[in-house]
């Protein structure tokens, strides 16, 4: 009768012990837990901040004129203003419409020189610049270190 | 009775605990949901304002507004095809741009699908009805428009207008026609106009205009006796100013000042951006 209820003692010992251990799991899960999304939309709208920026102070369409040694030398500086734990990558491709379609005039990449990772955010922007008549598209990648 | 009540406790903690888990899994997944519609919403608002942004650039205008002013600055008559740069814009966009998650669309007033080469040829300026037109997107005249409700909205336009070629001869620019406000006019129109070539500038000195009556002022340009004119005419109302030339090239830049911050610039078609979640659809506008 003594060894049962020593089994008995046990048993309910470790059924507490799992019990308590499950509920600090739970809890702790909860606590430490790191959205997915929510570091998707950071990473997001650091790529869109910087093409607006680029947009909105014509800096995309400046493009058009300049060579491409320029731009790729303007867009490693654009894209050394994202934070430290930030990578991307960042296109600018301009085309002009020639004899019934779009040939391409000039593309360049700015990097960061990190590694790609799975957890990515893209953006894009389309310009004109009306003096050229060129048309472009700027795309940006970004992605967390 | 002890092992009843501690039964009962563990299946109490153990309902608690699954309560708190499922509790918080609705949490987190209600959480994520909202991010990603967001993220969604995000795009296609950034999608929007990116083709739109190109419109002025499109129709070669500029059209900057700052405070109560609205500067507009056009060049008569267009010097490239401004039809065929918005259709290869949409064909820009279909080829480069498109990703099929984000579905675009050029819509008229009623929601119709319409192509950007269609559109009408002028722009609105909204709530105060000043319209600014062109007979077509050759540009061979431009001209801005508004009703008598339109006009209270206006203080005053300054123009100056860069002819070219070159003013023939200060001394014969004079207004015809001319007609000024007095008390009582219902439709007055305060206009200053600068002319210049670069080199010669002549400055108006009337400057305000009864639009019940057209006032006129054509300048001859180039060499003495070649048929290069400009002209600028004023009223009547609803026109307000007109701007058409021959064998020649005028880029005017105008300074509308309103008397209210609260306006802003409308193109002639609707532009409509969607994904899964979200959806704008707004006139163009600048």
């Amino acid at each position: 009768m003594k060894n049962f209820k020593g089994a008995v003692f046990t048993i309910d010992a470790l059924f507490a012990l799992f019990l308590a251990s499950a509920t600090f799991l739970v809890i702790s899960q909860s606590i430490n837990y790191q959205s997915p999304s929510l570091e998707k939309q950071n990473i997001f709208f650091a790529a869109n901040d910087l093409l607006s920026v680029m947009q909105n102070d014509g800096t995309l369409v400046s493009y058009a004129a300049m060579s491409q040694q320029q731009i790729e030398s303007d867009l490693e500086t654009k894209i050394s203003l994202l934070p430290e734990n930030f990578c991307g990558n960042l296109t600018v491709s301009i085309y002009k419409y020639q004899s019934g379609d779009f040939s391409l005039q000039k593309k360049s990449s700015g990097l960061t020189g990190c590694a790609g990772s799975e957890q990515s955010a893209k953006a894009k922007r389309v310009f004109y610049d009306s003096s050229s008549q060129q048309y472009g598209v700027a795309e940006m990648g970004v992605w967390l270190k | 009775m002890k092992g009843v009540l501690y039964t009962l406790v563990t299946y109490l903690i153990l309902v608690g605990l699954l309560a708190y888990t499922v509790s918080t899994a609705n949490t987190f997944y209600e959480h994520e949901k909202i991010v990603s519609e967001k993220i969604s919403a995000e795009k296609v608002f950034h999608s929007w304002n990116s083709i739109a942004k190109n419109i002025a650039g499109l129709l070669n205008i500029s059209a900057v507004k700052k405070d109560y002013t609205l500067t507009l600055t056009d060049t008569l008559p267009s010097d490239g095809g401004i039809s065929s740069v918005l259709q290869n814009y949409e064909s820009f966009l279909k080829t480069y741009y498109d990703d099929s998650i984000i579905l675009y669309r050029f819509e008229d007033a009623s929601g119709n699908i319409i192509s950007l080469q269609n559109i009408d040829s002028k722009i609105s300026i909204i709530p105060t009805n000043l319209n600014y037109s062109w007979p077509n997107f050759g540009k061979n005249s431009g001209k801005f428009e508004s009703d008598a409700g339109g006009l209270k909205y206006v203080k005053r336009i300054n123009m100056t207008i860069f002819v070219s070629p070159e003013i023939r001869d200060l001394s014969t620019i004079s207004w015809s026609g001319y007609k000024a406000c007095v008390q009582g006019t219902t439709d007055c129109l305060i206009f200053n106009l600068t002319v210049t070539d670069g080199t010669k500038t002549w400055v108006s000195d009337r400057d305000n205009f009864d639009l019940k009556f057209q006032a006129q002022l054509k300048m001859d340009l180039g060499a003495a006796g070649s048929p290069n004119w400009a002209r600028v005419t004023i009223g009547k109302i609803p026109s307000l100013i007109n701007l058409d030339m021959q064998n020649s090239n005028i880029t005017q830049t105008s300074n509308i000042v309103f008397n209210t911050t609260d306006f802003f610039i409308n193109y002639p078609s609707k532009l409509n951006v969607s994904n899964v979640f979200a959806k704008k659809v707004d006139w163009l506008n600048g």
